[in-house]
């Protein structure tokens, strides 16, 4: 079996908010150079969840797949050293910089080219833009099933079975293969990188290609255009309940919640 | 298709065939689109299994026109399923814009439609206006969990965005409002289909439902136990309100993962959120921003969430949740 995860680079979400500015006029986030990068984090549940896979289906294969502009390989082969096999990157600004609608483009012509895959799993959303468009892209250009949000991945004998958070339960649904499967954090913890899997990630080489090697591609056209970027405006003005210690502080809260008839 | 007109909504229902909220929510953000387009009409479309009985309903809350497509293969959402029947929809409404809720389904079906129809999409928009000069829809949504606000317009007929639950108000019902009613056969062969509805677990709910609670009482990763989930639970049943939790909570174990909020989480706007040991993360303040006062409670004094709170009391929770339990039941009910 041949599973493909899609993985995005992005700047740490976890860095100090102010750390990240816009360029109005440019229409970008502006990122300090002190951020580190990092895999979107949807990605390591969805690298976790092709792993879930391959440890009950014998000789399966897992790839990963990146596009970016300024790959980090020691972001990258991540899903590696947690036992992924063989990484393969798309390195080119221009389909880096493109709308989620021309990045599935850029994506499935990548995956026509690494060939036959019985599986594509993703993070449900990036970690930098939340868009969780291009996944289901990828699945529609590729003419295969998607299933989004997974919290629960099985193989269902040649079907793969998942579970979703629906507005008042869990959806069980399966897809025949070839399908696309997005991932959620309420999968469980992801797994470590072991040592064994951090040193045999070093020995990898990815294949890296460029939008002249995607052949397939058929548009990278924008279907979109930025109007505007800006930090909204937020009014803080929070009143700060004060007590002679912590717990008056909580007692003068209750009342002045009860005087404003909040509670 | 040339001589697009107007907005569609796709409508949403619950197994037992109620509209749910989001659906009001649409048609109210459908009609100011329509009303800025000079008057142009808003259709919805109503796909499901026994849902044309709700026609009515639909045109009540906003709907000019309402295309139906009811049959039993619609009676749980599959992307397989309900793409083909939006388009079908589609191709008989013909709309400049299409309005989908950024729900759990929605969130899928957007991006589906969107490439189905290979044009461009919006997810979680949280504003939508038409710009005056072209015409076309702009759709605002924001960035980076939160911290930017990003506005879209759109290269290519029709417009799709999902729209953030809880951004638009319903309006009141008005029973006198008159529309059409359009059955659609949107001719799905079920014999192809290669996804497939197994089963629907529903998940309990103790108490009410957080989207309808007049209060919600949110815990975070510094409440530091389940144990303390349980104090909150305990201030719940006393206020009538509903407990959430932080994606940082949830990942800990202190709490079901079905109770978190935030932006892939649940959207809840009560009068009153209480945000205790969470530091208010724009992304779980997606989830939440919409609530009329925040209250919050933080050792942290530069924690986020004081920047989002009407109130606030800084200190360990440990001191200050007891003695805030404690008063109100000295204070009594309200
Ligand atoms: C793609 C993506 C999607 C995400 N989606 C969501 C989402 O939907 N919902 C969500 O919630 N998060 C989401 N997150 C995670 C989010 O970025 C934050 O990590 C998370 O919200 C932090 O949760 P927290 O506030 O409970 O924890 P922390 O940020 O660790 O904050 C804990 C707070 O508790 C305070 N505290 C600690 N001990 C005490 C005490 N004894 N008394 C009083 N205060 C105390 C601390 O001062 C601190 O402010 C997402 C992240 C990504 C990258």
């Amino acid at each position: 079996m041949h599973i493909i995860v899609t993985v995005k680079q992005v700047p740490d979400p976890e860095a100090p908010q102010s750390s990240f500015t816009v360029d109005r006029a440019a229409k970008k986030v502006v990122v300090a150079s002190s951020v580190p990068s990092t895999v979107s984090d949807m990605d390591v549940y969805a690298t976790e969840a092709a792993l879930l896979v391959k440890d009950v289906v014998p000789d399966t294969t897992v790839s990963v797949l990146s596009l970016g502009d300024s790959h980090v390989m020691d972001v990258v082969k991540r899903p590696l050293a947690m036992g992924a096999d063989a990484l393969y990157l798309v390195q080119d600004a221009e389909l880096a910089g493109g709308d989620a609608m021309a990045i599935a483009h850029a994506l499935a012509a990548a995956i026509r080219k690494i060939g036959p895959f019985d599986l594509i799993m993703a993070g449900r959303q990036s970690a930098d833009l939340d868009q969780g468009i291009v996944a289901t892209g990828v699945a529609m250009l590729l003419g295969v099933p998607v299933m989004t949000n997974a919290v629960r991945v099985a193989m269902n004998g040649d079907a793969i079975q998942i579970d979703r958070i629906v507005d008042d339960g869990i959806d069980t649904i399966e897809a025949k293969l070839p399908a696309v499967v997005t991932v959620s954090n309420e999968l469980g913890q992801p797994r470590y990188a072991t040592m064994r899997g951090i040193m045999a990630a070093r020995r990898v080489d990815p294949t890296v290609w460029s939008r002249a090697d995607l052949e397939t591609l058929e548009s990278s056209e924008a279907l979109t255009t930025p109007v505007d970027l800006f930090e909204p405006e937020k009014s803080s003005n929070v009143e700060i309940i004060e007590g002679e210690n912590a717990a008056d502080a909580g007692r003068l809260l209750a009342q002045r919640l009860r005087t404003e008839r909040l509670i | 298709m040339a001589g697009e007109s107007g907005v569609l909504i796709i409508c949403e229902t619950d197994p037992s065939g109620e509209l749910r909220s989001i659906t009001g929510e649409l048609l109210a953000a459908a009609r100011t689109l329509a009303d800025s387009m000079s008057g142009e009409s808003v259709s919805a479309a109503l796909i499901g299994r026994g849902v044309a009985a709700k026609a009515q309903e639909v045109i009540a809350l906003g709907a000019d026109t309402v295309y139906v497509v009811d049959d039993p293969i619609f009676e749980h959402y599959l992307s397989e399923t309900f793409v083909p029947a939006a388009i079908a929809v589609r191709e008989q409404a013909n709309p400049k814009v299409i309005l989908i809720g950024h729900t759990p389904n929605g969130r899928e079906l957007g991006p589906s439609l969107g490439f189905r129809l290979d044009t461009g999409v919006s997810t979680d928009t949280t504003e939508v206006n038409i710009d005056p000069s072209s015409g076309g829809l702009v759709a605002a949504r924001s960035l980076a969990g939160g911290l930017f606000r990003q506005v879209t317009a759109f290269n290519r007929l029709p417009h799709v965005a999902t729209v953030h639950m809880k951004a638009y108000d319903a309006a009141e019902p008005d029973a006198a409002r008159t529309g059409q009613v359009v059955n659609v056969d949107a001719s799905v062969d079920a014999s192809q289909a290669q996804t497939r509805f197994v089963s629907h677990t529903e998940v309990a709910v103790e108490g009410i439902r957080m989207e309808d609670a007049r209060i919600v009482i949110t815990g975070g990763r510094g409440l530091g136990s389940s144990e303390a989930f349980d104090d909150l639970t305990k201030l719940a049943d006393m206020t009538g309100g509903a407990v959430g939790a932080t994606r940082a909570a949830a990942d800990s174990e202190y709490c079901g993962q079905d109770i978190m909020i935030g932006i892939t989480g649940r959207v809840v706007s009560p009068e009153v959120y209480l945000a205790i040991a969470l530091s208010g993360a724009s992304q779980h303040m997606a989830g939440c921003s919409g609530s009329k006062n925040i209250v919050a409670i933080n050792r942290d004094p530069e924690a986020n969430i004081f920047k989002e709170s009407r109130f606030g009391v800084v200190g360990d929770y440990q001191q200050v949740l007891p003695a805030f339990i404690e008063e109100l039941e000295n204070l009594g009910t309200a």
